[in-house]
């Protein structure tokens, strides 16, 4: 028993580890926000053995926007985002801190239509971890289990350790004391994202594919000729990335 | 918080950012409706509203070019170009040195411009440019959300449902793909045929999303 504990232990500590050195590489080359985002919050839902995740940023006028998930499927999508109308994430949002839900079918008053669409789609707990800089917030990362239950506390500061990585991910530690510069790194992500979203459109026309593995594919393109997503969704929305060549790789 | 995020404070409006961090008097933001006719969103001071709302009225100015170029168009020295020559005929009696016009991207679409005016004249630097290409990245998202209420002729205080913007976006590029238009003109074409139709800018996104509705199969 215990040698199966601690094997589970180690693998969960170079998991850790990877995600870290993941995004430290990050910080000295070219990257992706909305890529390594996406790679993070699957790394985090794998680590914490929960269903489901998104990172949500604010934009100009304060809502919360979703920018990366582990699935591109309309149902998480579509969780995530009533998540940050009213529900969880943006109370962390706005308060600075955790909201636990480690019930959502208990929890009886709060953001009735985020419980419902949770408990419709098979959740029935809620972690979310606010991004935070300096005092201010920057969005938030929101979890969902299909098993009611907290996070345990080693569990919970797991999870606010990879907010925290998320927030270097997407603002680079030299600028942190720019505001300005900030400002422009976030709004970048968002902007990133609607790019994205734009041509997985296109490639969903043209290739006749789901949403899902028009994303896959926009990714791969992006790794395997070595430039950024937001590149790739650029020269596929201008067409100067023929979509043809795109869809055809296996993945 | 608002220095981080960028959120304007809420004495202020829209355009207030682009005043306190760009070397210039006033700012107003516009955002362009079904029939890609401008719409006043908000300007800091009456010059910038007025200067936004001649460009809409004469059908010519830095404006138009912003969105055409889908890129910033400087001004330095205002009395000096000899572009838009009915615009600087009405602009000779209002105290404006330089222009510089930022169009308002959502992604690849156009989907309005900021219009920024010094009352003296000289250019801006290439970082103050940056700022306010990410200035307007941050009030992008808000100026959508009014370029749809536009198309659908609501009150100005309702928010469109979030949950479909994305889908609106994805519609952008398959409409995109189904004409072999831009970004910016099948944006556009969602929000007319939604105006046309009497449905939402949403239920036609959906619509399209969900293969619907092709607008390669609409007639003419």
């Amino acid at each position: 028993m215990h040698d199966i504990e601690h094997a589970a232990d180690s693998t969960r500590e170079e998991r850790i580890n990877d995600a870290f050195v993941r995004v430290a590489g990050t910080l000295v080359e070219d990257y992706d926000v909305v890529d390594l985002l996406s790679t993070l919050v699957h790394t985090c839902t794998q680590l914490l053995d929960v269903q489901s995740g998104g990172i949500l940023l604010a934009d100009g006028a304060g809502t919360l926007e979703l920018v990366a998930s582990t699935s591109e499927e309309a149902e998480t999508v579509e969780i995530m985002i009533v998540a940050a109308g009213a529900g969880p994430c943006i109370d962390s949002f706005k308060t600075g801190s955790v909201v636990s839900v480690p019930d959502i079918d208990r929890d009886s008053n709060r953001w009735p239509r985020f419980r419902r669409t949770a408990l419709e789609q098979g959740f029935r707990a809620a972690h979310a971890t606010p991004l935070r800089l300096h005092g201010a917030v920057i969005g938030a990362m929101n979890l969902l289990s299909t098993e009611p239950g907290a996070l345990s506390a080693r569990d919970a500061e797991l999870a606010q350790a990879l907010a925290d990585v998320a927030t270097v991910g997407i603002l680079h530690e030299r600028s942190f004391r720019q505001p300005e510069v900030v400002a422009a790194q976030l709004h970048l992500a968002l902007d990133t994202r609607i790019l994205v979203e734009q041509a997985k459109g296109v490639l969903a026309q043209v290739r006749s594919c789901t949403m899902t593995e028009a994303f896959t594919a926009l990714r791969d393109y992006a790794r395997v000729h070595d430039i950024t997503l937001r590149a790739a969704a650029e020269g596929v929305v201008n067409r100067s990335i023929s979509v043809e060549a795109m869809v055809s790789q296996p993945g | 918080m608002s220095d981080i995020s960028g959120t304007p404070p809420t004495s202020g409006g829209l355009a207030s950012p682009f005043v306190a961090l760009l070397p210039i008097t006033g700012a107003a933001i516009s955002v362009f409706d079904q029939g890609r006719r401008a719409s006043l969103i908000h300007a800091t001071d009456a010059t910038a509203a007025r200067l936004e709302e001649m460009q809409f009225d004469l059908g010519e100015g830095p404006s138009f070019d912003a969105f055409t170029t889908a890129s910033l168009v400087s001004v330095p020295e205002l009395t000096a170009t000899e572009q838009w020559p009915a615009f600087l005929r009405s602009t000779a009696d209002l105290a404006v040195g330089a222009v510089f016009t930022f169009p308002l991207m959502l992604g690849a679409a156009c989907t309005g411009t900021v219009t920024c005016y010094r009352s003296t004249p000289g250019g801006l630097d290439e970082q103050a440019a940056e700022i306010g290409a990410s200035l307007c990245r941050a009030v992008a998202g808000p100026a959508f959300r009014r370029a749809i209420l536009l198309a659908e002729n609501e009150s100005a205080d309702d928010e469109a449902p979030i949950e479909s913007r994305r889908e609106i976006h994805q519609a952008t590029g398959m409409v995109l793909g189904q004409l072999d238009i831009s970004a910016t003109d099948a944006f556009s074409r969602i929000r007319a045929y939604a105006f046309s139709s009497g449905y939402t800018v949403q239920e036609i996104a959906h619509a399209v999303v969900s293969r619907r509705l092709n607008f390669a199969e609409l007639p003419e």
